[in-house]
């Protein structure tokens, strides 16, 4: 599996770490009720299809929203979080 | 029996080559493969069968072949399932007919094949069931003996392998006719070309067929364009290559023999897994003949007829006596070739009716074999047509069942193959995998006319998707000639018919799989045994799917395919793990006195990826606890010197460096003075401590924040997301000065003394300050920090000064009555003290199980502040930080142990806590833990049972605070 | 007052040696500066360095600069101008590297059995962040047949080991084709 960063182009995926689906980026305040914390911790879709998801491209040390098809795996979209949204 | 006939394009017969077999010496020729050698030597069973134990001859010239598995002998061990139709012969090749014993001609375990009434499919389910007591004691010693083919080898594996990557334009997978002429119309258009051959030599299909292309021989036509291919430098050519994978992203696994057929391979690697990445494929694989099953047809001697056809043209394998029997028209010009060769057919079978053509052999349309005949080895078939037998006497059975499309690469990723009537086998459907298209008679275009044009039309296609040109190129003429066959998958007759050669099953075992119900393909599959051999069915998959449909009534296609999964050939794990051995597993990190700790005799521990000293042994040391305590006294007492450059140092600078460690610390940093040091505890967003160490402030914009040795990484990573995600346009940047500072630990009461040798004076710093400093010349950094309660500095200095400072700093640590200590020593000291480590900090504590809930801001928002106030986090039920003093101090502590009251069964249900990290301290005389215990800080006092159940380690234990060395900290600061 | 002296990366590594046509040597460290604008402070830093590099992108201006990963280069040498700390963070960084190079016609080759990365399509100078085999890489592509190989100092004997074994690889297969 090969993965675009912005930086650095397509790369192999050993040179990345995912943790999971890019929800975390929406991040409460911190006077959110708990349910909110709760949903931003720990609920997730596991969708089958298009999903967005966040990894890190350890070489040059470039966070990723990644957009990939869970069901193809095709690879349709890459953004720089800081240029995410 | 002359076995060698004249001519032969693959070998060099002025060459001989010596080689043994079985302990036999041979000799074959320079070109030639195990097998062609074999059958040149006049060896017929080369191998015996998996279940029943049967002589098993050569059925295949390629790497499809289910039967010539043998064991070769290589860096001094046997290596089992080679295929002697790939392995190239050298001088001095020792191989070994394997699942034999004594020997392949007389084998013990074919008393099997006798009992075959009951070793029918499925019959490990239903033989090894009951009595239940009977599986560890004797069925499953007896599956293991029997199971698997050949024999592992127990040795370390001392072959080489390699692993490499290529990338390129446009991956076409096979060179004949399709290939050959895409990797043409590719290089020309000036595309990156890499075309791959499983075969020693390009060219396919007419290497072994002979015929004319472009008006010459086909063999000369192959010479011509392979000559243009390698001319062209955006073409690279691979052959003993085999793809043998394909994955996401246009990723390709290939293996390549690059020194398995060297006599004297030296430091060539036996074989390469490459990683091909290609934007685009051609799957050019060509097609597989499939055997018909008929009773007999396993009998050595029976062998493919493109196989027959290719020992002939290549190795100039004379057969002897040949019988074809076959389906298709491909079938009778084969044999109309080849005897006009001189090669002595001895009849022509062929199950049609409608079957005419001249030849100079007996035609029999309308015909089955429906028997064979040979001890060790095929004499005569019968033959049954219009219900009458006869016999003919043959050495050799060569047969054609029609064609079957190698596209299993095709179904890499999921996707189903259509079924196409007209060749009566399954083919890719265009699209199927993105990036790859099969072309050729990969997707059943079968004359040699048909697959040079379709390899054409798959590069332009290609090139197209490239945005490349394709140029103008010439099709060169070629055979045209239709195929059509009658499907032939068994026939029907008494006497058992092979479909699956290597697991040995038959037509018979299919039906009855289907008759109790296993009538799916997969079932089929697994219950049978069915194409799970390392052949993966590649001749039998569609014989036995072709069966399983007749029997249930249903259609080919309506029965469907099993699943293709890779990989296509079988890899040696040796390859898988190329480069993974011995120091490649992976990277070491030293620190700068790495080589003066080794020096001094310390055993290396290691910590995340660096190595560090676990103690400093001493000639007359009865043990290691003897070194260690040392090492406590002399910080206790003296002075100990530690390298902690493994800790990870993350400078954070800019304006918003303060604003944004309050935002990751629970502390507030932006308040710290510069020229201060403070403790710091991260936490992950759910609550739980991620991490703890000291952010001293540098400058006004300037801090420097420390991890511990193995979360280095992980704090990096996690402070580049907040920073990322959350705090963007925020003035400041992070970067890892790890390995820019070697950092030395020097503590003990004489630590002061110590700096004043290394510094000229004792410096001004008080408790957790810093300042710069000078040692000579080289501008360093000095904090007054301690992971051990005694008064403390760390030195950093640039790491090109690292060994030569530690070097000087023990020798002075000596002169003072201390020296080095170690990972042991250290953790004493820091036990004693009630100090953390990711022992404690274990991924489920929170702050507040550790006591350091006075370390969480109220007055701001930080990472993990909302949750680790949830409910459940904080409260009499957690697990809390308690240190533990056993009743009698002599009783040892072991890690890991649980905690029970003293008189309660050492059961889940009764479970206090467990114990994260023990020492012996000889400051205190005792044994010392420290353990997570539900409401631990309100039980201080309270006594209960250690248990170490594994290490049957049992002792009475009195809770207590952490910090068992003073209490106060007067040492430290002091 | 002590007096400390210096040691290099591949102090003990038995640097340069040959195999085949490949020659592995080690760079005797200069000064190295991470330059790392901060947001939106780039444009002020093209004005004092006269330009900073994009992505892969190797410059100089006057210094050499060497992209080095997300928003940060390595400057080489002495002589940064003044005031470069009111737009970017600065760290020395001259002990935190061990860099080699690695020469010859069959570099390429050499490399492809480490790094995953098509380094024909890269242009000369560039650079990459990327691994060689587990080990974290910056690596600057001279030509065709050198690169720069940089990973950090604790790693420098993996980083030799992973070399010298591809290098016999490259060089034995060249031995019998
Ligand atoms: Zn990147």
């Amino acid at each position: 599996m090969r993965l675009p960063c912005p930086c650095c182009g397509w790369r192999d995926l050993r040179e990345f770490t995912c943790i999971g689906a890019a929800d975390y980026l929406e991040r409460p305040t911190a006077d959110a009720p708990p349910e909110a914390w709760d949903a931003y911790l720990h609920v997730r879709d596991n969708p089958a299809g298009p999903a967005r998801e966040l990894w890190y491209h350890d070489p040059c040390g470039t966070w990723l929203v990644v957009e990939r098809d869970t069901v193809m795996h095709a690879v349709t979209g890459s953004r720089a979080v800081e240029d995410a949204q | 029996m002359k076995r060698r006939a004249s001519g032969g394009s693959a070998i060099e017969r002025a060459r001989g080559v010596p080689f043994r077999f079985d302990g036999r010496e041979m000799r074959g020729c320079r070109g030639d493969t195990l097998a062609s050698a074999l059958l040149a030597n006049g060896v017929r069973p080369v191998g015996r069968s998996f279940k029943y134990h049967r002589p098993r001859g050569v059925l295949t010239a390629g790497s499809e072949e289910p039967n010539a598995l043998v064991e070769l002998k290589r860096d001094g061990a046997y290596q089992p399932n080679i295929r002697a139709t790939l392995q190239e012969l050298h001088p001095g090749l020792e191989a070994r007919a394997q699942n034999c014993w004594p020997s392949v001609r007389r084998d013990v375990l074919a008393v099997n094949d006798l009992l075959a009434p009951f070793l029918s499919a499925g019959f490990y389910y239903k033989t090894f069931m009951w009595p239940r007591a009977f599986w560890e004691g004797l069925y499953e010693p007896l599956i293991r003996r029997a199971a698997g083919l050949g024999r592992l080898p127990r040795a370390y594996d001392a072959s080489l392998h390699e692993r490499a990557f290529a990338f390129c334009d446009l991956l076409v997978i096979g060179s004949g006719p399709t290939g050959l002429m895409a990797a043409l119309t590719a290089g020309r258009a000036g595309a990156d070309v890499v075309l791959v051959e499983e075969d020693r030599q390009m060219g396919g299909l007419p290497l072994s067929q002979g015929g004319q292309i472009d008006g010459r021989g086909a063999d000369g036509w192959v010479q011509r364009v392979l000559r243009e291919l390698q001319g062209l430098p955006n073409v690279r050519l691979m052959p003993r290559t085999s793809v043998f994978g394909v994955y996401d992203g246009g990723v390709f696994g290939a293996l390549e023999r690059v020194g398995q057929h060297l006599a004297e391979p030296g430091l060539v690697p036996r074989e390469c897994y490459w990683r091909i990445t290609a934007k685009r494929a051609i799957l050019a694989s060509g097609a597989l003949e499939r055997p018909i099953a008929h009773p007999g047809n396993d009998r050595p001697g029976v062998m493919l007829l493109s196989a027959v056809a290719s020992y002939w043209q290549r190795w100039a394998v004379d057969p002897g006596r040949v019988v074809v029997f076959g389906n298709n028209d491909h079938a009778l010009t084969t044999a109309q070739a080849l005897a006009a060769e001189g090669m002595q057919i001895a009849a022509y079978i062929d199950s049609r009716e409608d079957v005419a053509g001249e030849a100079p052999f007996p035609l029999r349309a309308g015909a089955e074999v429906v028997g064979t005949r040979g001890r060790q080895g095929l004499r005569e078939v019968t033959i049954r047509a219009r219900g009458r037998e006869s016999r003919i006497a043959c050495d050799t059975l060569g047969l054609s069942g029609g064609w079957n499309p190698t596209l299993a690469l095709t179904c890499h990723q999921g996707a189903r193959p259509v079924w196409d009537e007209a060749i009566a086998a399954f083919v890719p459907r265009p699209g199927m995998l993105p990036g790859l298209e099969a072309a050729g008679a990969a997707r059943g275009c079968f004359s040699t006319a048909a697959c040079l044009a379709d390899g054409v039309e798959a590069a332009r296609a290609a090139l197209a998707e490239l945005g490349l040109t394709a140029p103008d190129i010439a099709l060169p003429e070629a055979d045209d000639s239709p195929y059509t066959l009658r499907p032939l998958w068994q026939v029907k007759a008494p006497g058992r018919a092979w479909l699956d050669f290597a697991n040995d099953v038959t037509t018979k075992d299919v039906k009855l799989a289907a008759q109790e119900g296993f009538a799916s393909v997969e079932h089929m599959k697994r219950y049978t045994t069915q194409g799970m051999a390392p052949d993966q069915g590649k001749s039998s998959n569609m014989g036995a799917l072709a069966v399983l449909a007749d029997a249930t009534g249903g259609s080919i296609p309506g029965t469907g395919t099993t699943t293709f999964r890779p990989p296509f050939v079988p890899v040696s794990i040796g390859a898988l793990g190329a480069g993974a051995r011995g120091k490649g597993f992976r990277p070491e990190r030293r620190t700068t006195s790495d080589t003066q700790v080794r020096a001094l005799g310390a055993p290396m521990i290691e910590a995340g990826l660096w190595y560090r000293p676990s103690y400093f042994p001493k000639p007359g040391d009865p043990d290691w606890r003897t070194a260690c305590n040392r090492e406590v006294g002399y910080v206790r007492k003296a002075v100990g010197v530690c390298d902690v450059s493994t800790l990870g140092k993350i400078a954070v600078q800019g304006p918003d460096a303060g604003r944004f460690l309050d935002f990751v610390y629970t502390g507030t940093m932006s308040r710290l003075a510069v020229g201060r040091v403070r403790y710091g505890l991260m936490l992950r967003e759910d609550g739980h401590v991620m991490d703890d160490g000291t952010c001293a402030r540098l400058g006004e914009q300037d801090y420097l924040v420390t991890t511990t040795t193995a979360a280095a990484g992980e704090v990096m990573r996690h402070l580049e997301f907040v920073q990322q995600a959350f705090c963007r346009g925020w003035q400041l940047r992070l970067c890892s000065v790890t390995e820019q500072w070697a950092q030395m630990a020097i503590a003990g009461p004489l630590a002061g003394e110590l700096l004043a040798h290394v510094l000229g004076e004792v410096p001004d710093l008080p408790f957790m300050g810093y300042q710069p400093v000078q040692v000579g010349p080289v501008a360093a950094r000095l904090f007054r920090i301690s992971f051990s309660g005694e008064r403390g500095y760390e030195l950093a200095v640039p790491a090109r000064y690292g060994a030569d400072l530690f070097r000087q700093l023990v020798a002075l640590a000596e002169g003072l009555g201390g020296g080095a200590y170690g990972m042991e020593a250290l953790n004493v000291l820091r036990i004693e003290k009630g100090f953390l480590t990711h022992a404690e900090i274990d991924g489920f504590v929170t702050a507040f199980d550790l006591g350091l809930q006075g370390m969480m801001s109220r007055k701001k928002d930080f990472i993990g502040k909302a949750a680790s106030g949830r409910p459940g986090l904080t409260g009499a039920e957690r697990l809390q930080l308690v240190g533990l003093r056993p009743q009698d101090p002599t009783a040892e502590l072991t890690a890991g142990a649980h905690l029970y009251p003293r008189e309660a069964p050492a059961k889940a249900t009764h479970g206090q806590g467990h114990v994260k990290s023990v020492c012996y301290s000889p400051t205190l005389g005792t044994w010392l833990g420290l353990a997570l215990v539900t409401n631990g800080r309100a039980r201080h006092g309270e006594m209960l049972r250690l248990d170490d159940g594994l290490r049957g380690n049992r002792c009475e234990v009195t809770l207590c605070d952490p910090v068992f060395f003073d209490p106060e900290g007067g040492r430290m600061r002091d | 007052m002590i007096e400390l002296s210096a040691s290099q990366p591949f102090a003990g590594l038995h640097l340069p040696f040959s195999h085949g046509a490949t020659r592995l040597s080690a760079i005797v460290p200069a000064r190295m500066t991470m330059i790392a604008p901060f947001p939106g402070k780039t444009e002020a830093l093209v004005k004092l360095l006269g330009g900073f590099p994009a992505p892969g992108e190797v410059f100089e201006p006057h210094l050499r600069l060497v992209w080095a990963g997300r928003e940060q280069a390595l400057a080489f040498g002495e002589g940064l101008p003044d005031g470069l700390e009111t737009c970017a963070s600065l760290n020395d960084q001259s002990d935190s590297w061990a860099g080699a190079i690695l020469e010859g016609e069959d570099a390429k080759a050499v490399l492809a059995r480490l790094v995953a990365m098509d380094l024909r399509a890269l242009p000369a100078p560039s650079s990459a962040r990327t691994m060689l085999g587990h080990l974290p890489l910056l690596l600057v592509k001279e030509s065709e047949a050198e690169f720069q190989l940089w990973t950090y100092r604790s790693m420098a004997g993996s980083l030799k080991n992973d070399l010298d074994q591809a290098m016999r690889s490259v060089a034995a297969r060249r031995a019998v084709t």
